[in-house]
């Protein structure tokens, strides 16, 4: 974990926990002060990962700071409607698609949302897990 | 000037696998590249959901098949450190030896394909010649070429008698990695089609999330190795070039397996010590109930960082399994440094980003 007290100073109101700092209220603050300032200069968004929880949805946005070596998850919890970051992080573009696609996730702001690994016509998200799976092949072993 | 829409793949041999690319050409400069992924998509994350974390195990090394153990060795990771199970010692070594001889023989598989998308047809020969040593290797001791399933939750599945093999595999390959220099290092046909074509500056590497060689190659001094506790005893350099182009992107890889050879050595000679013949290869764990928790698991992989979320909310079944891809990101920044080039240079840049296809997909 890096310094978490210059994060603490400028963000009084976000909560640390369990390792994750939960920025669900100010997502695009919180990230291009990380990105921006100098002595955290988190550089890289590793990943985006999202997680149904049924009554919510979470994201957790895994940055990796190159020149200190360190890394920082940042959560978001939201129903189904989230801030894109591509413009502080050009690479989110892919991961926001993906999570559109599988988990339904509308990201505003995103220049071009689109289905990415699934055909275009696919009806439903299949990572949610309301997704009723059709397929006989998958229930074998349940 | 007539503008021309390019569709290139899915079926393309020089995609090595199934990526589609629609680029649009104003003679012959490319004005804009679209990636269209997805035709491998096996949905290995919603599969995770509906089985139970031994009948995932061997699943994972199908995310790449070329670094089987990397996968492996991430999920292993993750349940490991979702139990608190302590891996012996001499599991942790034998899991990078297998590890680095997989970056080798990846690396050379690499180092084959992409000097035959620029048309350099007798280096695949070489590089399969020493990569069937390590495949052979792998066979001995895992019974498979590919697939392994070998490292399991608490250590690995056998322990490895063959050490000589390893020793005099890594003496071939270190021998042979200087002709493959001699041949192609200084050869002007080669030069001429990778230096300062497809230059990554070291910020475009960065916002676009590349990892491993390829962000190495473009003066970004990052390698997740020096933050996994199983490398902590082991004495390694990280490959640096400033340049960004396809022919530093080159010499990260084969300088890489150089390197791979001397962490190789290292392991060999802390398991051929006869104090180590009687150690414990495997943790004996019996897993029935998991916490309620998340892990974050992460490995250099031979083609980045590599992570595996792993969310457990109790019962046999992970919750949610997310797979952190490099070549995903490897991909995606096509859109960018694609435009501007011409049409020959395409296959050049992108053979020497070395994506795998399955792993876009899962």
């Amino acid at each position: 974990m890096p310094d978490i007290n210059i994060i603490r100073e400028h963000f009084p109101n976000n909560i640390i926990e369990a390792g994750k700092l939960d920025a669900s209220f100010n997502i695009i603050e919180v990230l291009s002060f990380l990105k921006n300032c100098p002595e955290l200069s988190f550089d890289m968004l590793l990943s985006i990962i999202a997680i149904d929880y049924i009554h919510y949805n979470e994201l957790i946005y895994c940055l990796l700071s190159t020149h200190l070596n360190e890394s920082i998850k940042v959560s978001v919890k939201m129903k189904n409607e989230a801030k894109s970051v591509t413009a502080i992080y050009k690479s989110a573009y892919f991961d926001e698609c993906e999570i559109y696609d599988l988990f339904g996730i509308k990201f505003t702001g995103n220049p071009n949302l689109k289905r990415l690994l699934l055909p275009q016509s696919w009806a439903g998200h299949p990572l949610k897990k309301d997704y009723i799976l059709n397929d006989e092949r998958l229930k074998w072993n349940e | 000037m007539n503008k021309m829409t390019l569709n290139l793949g899915p079926q393309h041999p020089a995609t090595h696998g199934v990526l589609r690319l629609i680029i649009d050409l104003d003679g012959e400069e490319v004005v804009s590249a679209e990636p269209d992924i997805g035709y491998l998509h096996r949905g290995m994350e919603k599969l995770a959901e509906t089985r139970n974390y031994y009948q995932y195990l061997p699943m994972v090394d199908r995310i790449d098949y070329l670094s089987g153990f990397f996968y492996s060795y991430a999920f292993c990771n993750a349940v490991e450190e979702l139990n608190h199970i302590k891996v012996p010692q001499k599991a942790s070594y034998i899991r990078i030896m297998l590890m680095e001889l997989n970056r080798i023989s990846s690396h050379l598989l690499w180092f084959g394909t992409y000097l035959i998308d620029l048309g350099a047809i007798s280096p695949i020969f070489y590089a399969f010649r020493e990569r069937e040593l390590i495949m052979d290797y792998f066979e001995k001791i895992t019974g498979q070429r590919m697939m392994y399933n070998y490292f399991t939750f608490g250590g690995v599945r056998h322990d490895i008698p063959f050490f000589d093999d390893v020793q005099s595999i890594i003496n071939t390959i270190g021998d042979k990695i200087g002709d493959y220099e001699r041949l192609l290092s200084e050869n002007p046909i080669f030069l001429d089609r990778t230096v300062n074509v497809g230059v990554i500056s070291e910020k475009k590497a960065t916002e676009w999330a590349l990892t491993g060689p390829n962000l190495r190659a473009s003066g970004v001094l990052s390698d997740f190795r020096v933050n996994m506790p199983i490398y902590d005893d082991i004495d390694f350099d990280i490959v640096l070039t400033n340049e960004g182009d396809c022919y530093s992107r080159y010499l990260v890889r084969i300088y890489e397996m150089r390197e791979s050879i001397k962490i190789i050595q290292q392991c060999i000679q802390w398991l051929g010590q006869c104090s180590s013949r009687d150690l414990p290869f495997l943790e004996k764990v019996t897993l029935k109930t998991f916490p309620n928790q998340e892990v974050f698991s992460s490995v250099e992989a031979p083609r980045g960082l590599s992570m595996c979320y792993l969310n457990s909310i109790g019962g046999n079944t992970p919750y949610r399994v997310k797979w952190r891809t490099s070549s995903f990101y490897s991909t995606q920044i096509l859109k960018d440094i694609l435009v501007g080039v011409t049409v020959p240079e395409i296959m050049a840049i992108y053979g020497s980003l070395d994506v795998v296809l399955p792993e876009v997909d899962r």
